[in-house]
Formats: structure tokens, sequence, C-alpha cells
């Protein structure tokens, strides 16, 4: 039986979320996720819709947050649970033609 | 007469706290000495720091004893999952990823309970981020069925389910995705309660699928429950997606009854379990007729697909809820020599198998020319889920339902088996994906001496309706099933 | 705006080698509200690094967005001034990895947006349409260390959040412009309006003004849309004119070579003049949007819509009509332009409301008041008024208005106490008869021939009268005069 999802594609969706894999685990998930996928079957073939009422929840304007300041965290106590910090700021490996 | 204070409900000890009867400080000494006793077999709490909360309570004790205003849960221990943050104590949401973090807030359900003078009493293991329904999805440890050593707990609030059925704490709190609070809950023997969509805030509830999360109570008793519901159930301008205005009284509804309550069995959720956990519901049933109920079985082919549905909307949301985890601000990182590679390293090492292939399948979903198929068709199914229950809510008050098809299983026996585990969830699912709310009672034991629950399902905002029901099954189990007293 | 040296002459329509150019551009502005746009820390930056920053803009687990309702009203605001559908719409996650993105996505509108199906008119006539104007939230700042300090050589790089979760609007417009200085027209125009509505300061140069521009060209005459190239890194109205052009230029060649453009996102090297190909992600642009499940759609009610409707006053649109309505068909449209300016219009729409005569208001502000504004301690309104009154009911002459005017805005005096300092108070029309009297008797040549018909020496006689009196003289009445003595004389 086929796959429902290759291994290519499992390693094109890890490489999206930021994961390694070996070729073991690929092999692991791809046969995994093909099984839950093939089980979604019975919602592929529906034919359905929504209208927008259904779809969404509409806010109420009392939700929306007056356009009022609190003070910030005392920058302290945000860096202290930063990984590498430096001048104040997070410091992270160099960027290498990664631009977005 | 020497009474240990984790004999007493939330309530009678509250009372006896502001009456002076038992101080705060002998409560968590209590906590203390049965967490010795059970927690070494159980493994339910991720973080338990004993000095720290005699410190709390001796605080507490002072505030009562100068007759300072305290709430409603003054001196009440209450164990919270650990993927609730708490400035005071590590929150790890059981991840690698996220060890030793201390966050520098509290969760609105945190600071509730501290405000009505409850007791944090220690943060409690799950399956990571929540995403399992064992437990054993932790990145720290396995937690242990209480009424069996070799069984799950059932997940993913499996510690506050085990650490309530365990007597290490009285109340606890949960979240339920897709069933991690009722699911548990039911193989522990304990009560759970998943609220309606909105009802408790989930700021500080570190999301797994924002659309479906929702924090709730885990306790012995339907009034216990109901209790910490009133005390956690506000509306928090902090979160979006909180009801607006006040939220009923409910702990009132116990002695309301279910005189001329119109309650359905849906035969889809009952016809995928065991026989025994059937039988238990229709008996249920039966005694609740006896009671003056008028039930009747009702069909609603839609939620069938609710599996399939959950299992493309939560991974998709999860994948982009668990994007934040990049080693840049917080948490672990593990370093590399480009931005890129210290993003694959820290998330390849810090997030466990489970949920790498959520993440994986949610990433799939959303993709570019999957989308439709999968994602699109699934929030479709949603609403047709949601549009059955409405209809069927034309009919009936409540529903009555199985919480999960069978009692708890061996530990090891699905690990190695995504679907079987997934399953366990048929029940539950369909509620998350509507947002209506339900509860899980204990419904007496199987042979196999394992708690057998069954589920109260109602529409939006039926919390009071779901409690006054869910005392009359708790009455019925007393009287009914002589394991339940035990 | 400094002159550009390229080959493209600014006013002039693009056209190189038979292609014509199709730009549409999307224009980021930082919206002016007290606080951000999902919490409340401070929506100022800048300064100190993360010192505006808390758990929420720093996507912090357990944390979520809370809209600002005022974003909602400027956002609204935008759309109306741009003749936008204000609708129902919806967040969507923006989901990718980057180190100024605190969650992992971007909160953004993305099928439905606020606004859309709109355009903006520009002062030369043309109409640029606008597809959308939506509501999203910015990024944090990334600084480049070691090495030159450009990104692909830097050995580490440091990150502020400051600017992180800054509410913006995008505004996108349609394909429709044709010539790098359209593009200036329109990004001056829409600036404008940004400005006067009070949602933008729209300054470019620092950022709170982003523009974006997607270039592609096409053979003269068609109506194609082919393959465009997005350039970022405009900052400036200057590199927007350039980075146009060298694109535009840049995509004919490759089609004169047979060759085709592919469609990528550019940066403009402002140092060598041109752009330059970002390398792409292989798994560019699968964003993976889906709706943002921990915020609610925006159904803003109709009253809601008009109450913002009410607030708007003053487009640069707007701000065109009234002033040309009250002109009542008179031709002043370079002195109009002028005059709508941010900080001049207050003062022209003033004196016109109270009963100047719009001509003579108009006149001075674009003239006199625009070239002292910049450096105007004393002005006041009430001030400019009192001048423009003083020159309509003849007490001083046009010239000394213009005196009075600048010494006005400088000297912390009142009006009549600088009259009299400055010794501005108009001849009375005795003086001034007398004194043309003197100068008709000392030039008696060319009065001579003022009598003959040449009405050109009008000029002259009327000259050494406003020399002798110090242009204290009333023109008119100086003319008058003389016709009355022609009479006379003839």
């Amino acid at each position: 039986m086929s796959e429902k999802i290759s291994i290519d594609e499992v390693l094109h969706v890890a490489a999206l979320s930021r994961l390694r894999l070996t070729p073991t685990e690929a092999e692991v998930f791809a046969r995994q996720l093909s099984v839950v996928i093939s089980h979604m079957a019975d919602i592929e073939s529906l034919d359905l819709s929504l209208d927008d009422e259904e779809r969404y929840s509409y806010v109420d304007e009392r939700a929306l947050r007056d356009d009022d300041t609190k003070d910030s965290m005392k920058r302290e106590s945000i860096l202290r649970g930063a990984p590498l910090v430096e001048e104040y700021m997070f410091r992270v490996p160099p960027i290498l033609g990664e631009g977005v | 007469m020497e009474v240990n204070p984790l004999d007493l409900d939330a309530y009678s000890l509250s009372g006896a706290v502001l009456s002076k009867e038992i101080s705060v400080s002998e409560v968590v000494r209590s906590v203390i000495a049965q967490v010795e006793l059970r927690e070494p077999s159980i493994s339910a709490f991720l973080h338990f720091d004993p000095e720290a909360l005699l410190e709390k309570a001796s605080v507490l004790d002072e505030k009562v004893l100068r007759g300072e205003t305290v709430g409603r849960l003054v001196g009440v221990p209450v164990a919270v999952k650990d993927n609730m943050v708490t400035s005071d104590m590590p929150t790890t949401a059981a991840s690698k990823i996220l060890e030793g973090w201390r966050p520098p807030y509290d969760a609105t359900v945190v600071e509730l309970i501290k405000d009505a003078g409850g007791l944090v009493v220690g943060k409690t293991n799950l399956d990571e981020f929540a995403m399992g329904s064992s437990t054993e999805n932790s990145a720290y440890k396995v937690t242990r069925n209480p009424h069996d050593l070799s069984k799950v707990p059932g997940g993913s609030s499996g510690g506050s389910a085990a650490a309530v059925a365990a007597r290490m704490s009285i109340l606890a709190l949960g979240s339920d995705t897709g069933g991690s609070i009722r699911q548990p809950a039911s193989l522990c023997g304990v009560v759970g309660v998943k609220p309606t969509y909105g009802y408790v805030s989930r700021y500080g509830l570190i999301a797994f699928a924002s659309s479906l999360d929702q924090i709730g109570p885990i306790a012995r008793t339907v009034k216990d429950a109901a209790l910490l519901l009133e005390v956690i159930g506000e509306r928090d301008p902090k979160d979006s997606t909180s009801i607006l205005g006040e939220r009923p009284k409910l702990v009132e509804r116990e002695a309301f009854g279910v005189e001329s309550l119109r309650i359905g069995i849906v035969s889809e959720l009952v016809d995928n379990c065991s026989t025994e956990v059937r039988d238990r519901v229709f008996m249920a049933a039966r005694l609740l007729e006896e009671r003056g109920a008028k039930v009747d079985t009702v069909s609603a082919k839609a939620v069938t697909l609710g599996l399939s549905a959950y299992y493309v909307i939560a991974p998709a949301e999860a994948s982009s809820n668990l994007s934040r985890y990049d080693g840049v601000r917080f948490g672990l990182r593990k370093d590399g020599s480009s931005l890129t590679d210290m993003f694959f390293s820290t998330r390849t090492e810090g997030f466990g198998d489970e949920v790498k292939r959520r993440i994986m399948l949610g990433t799939y979903a959303l993709s570019s020319g999957y989308y439709d198929q999968y994602y699109g068709k699934a929030l479709a199914t949603r609403g047709l889920i949601r549009r059955q229950f409405n209809e069927v809510y034309k009919d009936f008050d409540l529903l009555l339902g199985p919480t999960s098809p069978t009692t708890a299983f061996a530990i090891g026996e699905k690990s190695n088996d995504p679907m079987a585990m997934y399953m366990n969830d048929i029940c539950t699912i369909p509620s998350n994906l509507a947002g209506h709310p339900a509860v899980s009672i204990p419904f007496g034991l199987a042979d196999n001496g394992l708690p057998i629950g069954v589920q109260l399902l109602g529409p939006d905002m039926s919390e009071p309706l779901l409690f006054q029901a869910a005392f009359e099954l708790e009455r019925l189990a007393k009287e009914n099933l002589e394991d339940a007293r035990a | 705006m400094p002159r550009s040296n390229t080959a493209y002459e600014i006013g002039t329509p693009w056209l190189y080698e038979g292609y014509e150019l199709v730009v549409g551009l999307e224009v980021h502005t930082e919206l002016k509200t007290r606080s951000k746009l999902f919490c409340s820390c401070a929506n100022e930056f800048g300064n100190i690094p993360n010192t505006n920053v808390c758990p929420v803009c720093l996507g912090l687990p357990g944390t979520l967005p809370v809209l600002n309702k005022t974003v909602v009203e400027l956002a609204i605001k935008i759309g109306l001034a741009l003749n936008c559908e204000v609708r129902k719409s919806t967040f969507h996650r923006k989901n990718y990895f980057y180190p100024d993105l605190p969650k992992g996505y971007q909160i953004s509108q993305y099928d439905l947006p606020i606004n859309s199906d709109g355009y903006l008119d520009l002062p030369s006539g043309h109409r640029v349409g606008i597809v959308r104007a939506h509501i999203e939230e910015d990024t944090g700042k990334i600084t480049h260390m070691g090495l030159s300090g450009r990104m692909d050589k830097s050995a580490y790089s440091l990150i502020d959040y400051n600017r992180a979760g800054v509410p913006l609007t995008e505004i996108v417009s349609a394909p429709d412009i044709h010539s790098p200085d359209q593009a200036r027209e329109y990004v001056v125009e829409l600036r404008g309006v940004l400005m006067a509505l009070g949602v933008s300061d729209g300054r470019m140069e620092e950022g709170s003004l982003r523009v974006d521009a997607n270039v592609s060209v096409r053979p003269m005459g068609s109506s194609e849309l082919r393959t465009r190239c997005e350039i970022k890194n405009l900052n400036s109205l200057r590199s927007l004119v350039r980075a146009i052009d060298y694109e535009g230029k840049r995509h004919v060649k490759l089609y004169m070579r047979d060759d085709a453009p592919i469609q990528e996102t550019r940066h403009w090297d402002e140092a060598r003049q041109r752009t330059d190909s970002l390398r792409s992600k292989e798994e560019a642009n699968d964003y993976r949007y889906f709706l943002e499940p921990d915020l609610k759609a925006l159904a803003p009610t109709e009253g809601f819509i008009r109450g913002i409707e009410s607030q708007i006053v003053d487009t640069p649109k707007l701000k065109r009509a009234f002033l040309n309505e009250s002109l009542a068909g008179e031709e002043m449209s370079d002195q109009v332009e002028k005059a709508i300016d941010l900080e001049l219009y207050p003062y022209v729409k003033h004196a016109i409301e109270v009963g100047v005569s719009p001509r003579l208001a108009i006149a001075r502000t674009a003239n006199e008041l625009a070239a002292t504004i910049s450096d105007a301690p004393y002005l006041s309104i009430e001030r400019f008024v009192e001048v423009l009154r003083l020159e309509e009911d003849k007490e001083i002459s046009p010239s000394q208005a213009k005196v009075l005017l600048n010494a006005v805005t400088k000297r912390d005096e009142s009006v009549s106490d600088i009259i009299s300092a400055l010794d501005l108070k108009k001849a009375d029309d005795g003086e001034t008869r007398s004194v043309v009297e003197t100068v008709v008797a000392q030039s008696p040549s060319e009065w001579a021939r003022f009598l003959e018909g040449q009405d050109q020496l009008m000029g002259f006689f009327v000259g050494k009268v406003m020399k002798l009196t110090g242009g204290k003289a009333d023109g008119s009445v100086v003319k008058d005069t003389l016709l009355q003595l022609r009479q006379r004389d003839s």
C-alpha cells in the first residue's frame, strides 16, 4: 500500500517546522502519520462548507482594549529567562542568508 | 477526634480553617505526609516544594489569625497542571524545551486561586504540552494510576487526576483540549469538568490548540468541582475569547434534582465502548429515569467525524503555537553555527516524539496544497458537529454517554501506536469541537477494580443544569454502587 | 526633494525601449497610539532596548493578544479617507521563523481585511486604486554585530523587542502607477492623508512609514501583468524613485535579451544604487495562514463607522476642495497645493472661516506664511488674521502687510505696537495725493508722454511714489490720483 505521506513530504514539513530527523525517524514518522491521515478519509470526502456566521464569532466592542498604557515589565525579569543576553538585548547566532 | 484534613471536602476544610479548628499549616503537613507516602509510587508531581509550602501556610495562618478577609478556598490545597504558568514555581509543560524556566507572571486562574486563599501545592505531570491521553509523553516521568500502579492515569491531565485520587491534593486544575480533564478523571475515579469554551480564562495556559483548550476543575466530589469552577470562572479582559458577563451559581444546584430533565443517550458515543462501560451508562440512564428524568436514545451521526476533524485542527493550531519555542527569548537553547542551525538544534532536542508528530501533522495540514483537503474540511466538519448538537439540544436538555471507551489501560500498551492512543478521545472530542461543556462523574468500578466514568454533555453555558444532573448521578452512584463508597 | 540625477527626468512619463512601468506600492504605516496593538506596553521605541516589553509582546508561553480599540478606529479612519469599503474582517496568523518575530507568527489580516476597494486621487489628476488597508503587528529590531555590520557577514545579532507589537496599517495599492514620479506623488499624497488624519507621523527615514514597491514592465499599450519583483529597503522618496527606475530598466533589459525576471524580493542598495536579490528560502511563501484562534472577528457597526467618519475633516483632498470652493472658480492651484500643508492649513482655513477674502488668505499663506512658519515663535491664528484684516481694510498696503506678517511671527509684541515700531501706518489719501503731485512735477517729460497715452508709464510713477512714501502709499489710490491728474492736465 502506498503511504499517504511520503518520506520526502515528512522531511519537507520537518524543515518547515525547524525539526531535524534522522533517516530512521523520517521513515517511522511517515508510517505513523500515514495511518493517521488515512483515518481522515471520512472528512476528506465530505462536501461541506461554512457560512461566515458559522465560521466566525464576532467580538463585542466592549471586549476591545482601551488604548491605555501600563508599566512594562522590569527589563531584568524579562531578560532573566533569556538564554543569551548582551547589552540588554537577546543575542542570537549570525543570520546567514536567511532573510524573510 | 483526630481528623485528617485531606478527608474533608473543600467546603468543610475552608470552614474549619476559618473557624480556626484547623490551621493551614496542619493542612500542609497532612499534604506533605500524604505526598511522602504516595508520590514515590505514583509520580503525579513535577514540582513539589514542602518548605515553600510551609512558609505559604504560615502567611495564610497569620492572615486568618488577624481576621483579614480570606477567600472561599482558604487553606484548601489545589494542585495545578504544569501547563499553567506560576511566578513562584517553575513551569515546564512537561517539556525539555522549558526546563528550568521561571515565568515572570501568574496565569489568571492561579491568581484567582491565590486571591481566594487557595494553596497551590505543586505542579502536576502531563503529556508534553498536553498532547496525549496517558501522561506517558511527559519528558520527565510517567505517572501511575493510584487504583493500579501498572495502569496509566489517563491524560493529559494525568498528574492532576492522580494527585486528587491519591488524596495528595483536595482540588486540582486540568486543561481539556480533546478530553484531557475528563478522560483522566474517569480513569482515576474522580470528577472532571470541561466548561463552555470561554468560561474560564486561558491567560497563562500554555497553548496547545487555542480554539479547543479550556481549563477546568478536577475534584473528588461534584460539590468541590462546582466550588472551584465558581472561583476560576470569571470574565478576563486578558483573554479575547473570555465570555462577557457574570457566570451562574453552581454549588446551589446540589439539591435541584433531575425531575423532568430531558436526557438523551447518544448512540454513536456508546457504540464504540467496551460492554462494561456501555452497561454502566445505561444503568446510569435507568437510575436517572427513576428520579424523574425523561431519557431517550438519540443519534448524532456527525460526532463520529469528530476524531478526524480534531486531529487536523488541534495539530494545526499546535504547530503554530509551538513556533515560539526557538531558543531566543526563554527556555532551552542548543547553540548552532547559524541562526537556522540554532533553531533546528533547539527544537529537535527540546521536543519529544509525540509533539514532533503533531507539529508535523499540523504543518502538513496547513501547508499549501493540503489546506483545503484537510484544514478546510476539518473546520466544516466542526461546524457540522456543532449544528447537529444544537439540533439535538432542541429535544434534550443534556446528553449522557461514556467518558472513555474503556477503563485505564496498561502503561506502554499504546505508546507505539499513535492511532490507538488517539481513539481514547473519541467520546470527549465532540464537546471540544462544539465548544460545549461536559462533566465526567465516577460511576463505580469495573470487574478489574478500575473506575468507570460517565459523561454528561450540555449546550453552551449549560453548566448549572450539568451540575444539577451531576449531583444526582453522584448520589445515585453512592446509593447503588457499593464500590463507589470506597 | 532634491532632483534626481538619474536618466529618468522627474515629472515625465516613463518609457524605455517601448516598455512601460507597472508599479504597485505597499505602504506600512505605524499608527500613533498610546499602547501597542495587543498589549498595554507603550508604543514608543528607539530608546533603551527592551524597556517597552511584557510577556504578551515577547510572546512568552501562555500569553494572549487583546485588540486595541483605538487601532480599529484609526484603521477605519484610513480606510474611509481612502474611499474604501469598511467591512467585517478577521485576523490570521502568518507563520514563519525569524528572531524578530516573537511568537513565530505575525498576526495580520489576510482574506478579509478591514478596508478594501478604495482609491486615492493624486493632485495630478491620476487615480490609484487601493486594494486593501489592513491591520497587522510590527516586529522587533535586529542589530547585526561584528565585522562589516552587514547581515550576511555579521558575527552575531542582537534583538530589541520595543517595536514588536506596534500597530501597523498596510496599505496596498493596485498596480496603477506607471512612472517613478507617480510613485513619489502617490507616497507624498498618501503621507499627507495619514498625517492629516493624525494616525501617523509620516517619517520615512525613521521607518514609521515604510514603502515596498512591486515593479514589473510591459510593452507600451499592452494590458498584461508580467512577473513582478518586490523591492524593499526604500528609506526615502529619492530611493523610491531611483529604485523603481532601476528595476524597470533591469526588467526591460532582461526581456530584450529574451530572458525574464523571476518573481522575488529584492533589496535596494543605496550605496551602489541598484537592487539585489535576497537569497530566498526553499519554503518561501508557505506561510500556512490560518484564522487566529485567540482573536474574534471584527464587525464594526454602522454607528461606529459613521462616528469615525465624522471625525475626518482634513484630508488633502477635503482641504483642496474647501479652498477651491471658497475661491469660487478663481484659479490658484499652485498656491492651494502649498496652503494644504499640515502646518499651514489651519491658518488659511480659519482666516477664510472668519470672513477674510479667500484669495488674500490663500496668497498670504502660500507665499509669506510658508516662508516664515518654520521659525515663527510668536505666530498665532489670531495674529495672522489680524494682519490680513488690516490689509483687507486697506489700513496697510500689501507690501506693508508682507513686512508686518514676518515681524508678527518673530516679535513678542502686539500687532499695533509692531506697526508703530516699524512705522507701518499707511499714508492717508491727502498725503498720497501731494506726493503724487510732487513726483509728477519732478518728471515733466515722462508726464507729457503719459498724457499722450503711454499707459505703461503708470508703473514708473507708482514706483516713484512708493519709494518716496517708503511703501506706505496704497497702490490703487496712487493710480486713481494719477488718472485724475491726467484728466485735469489733458
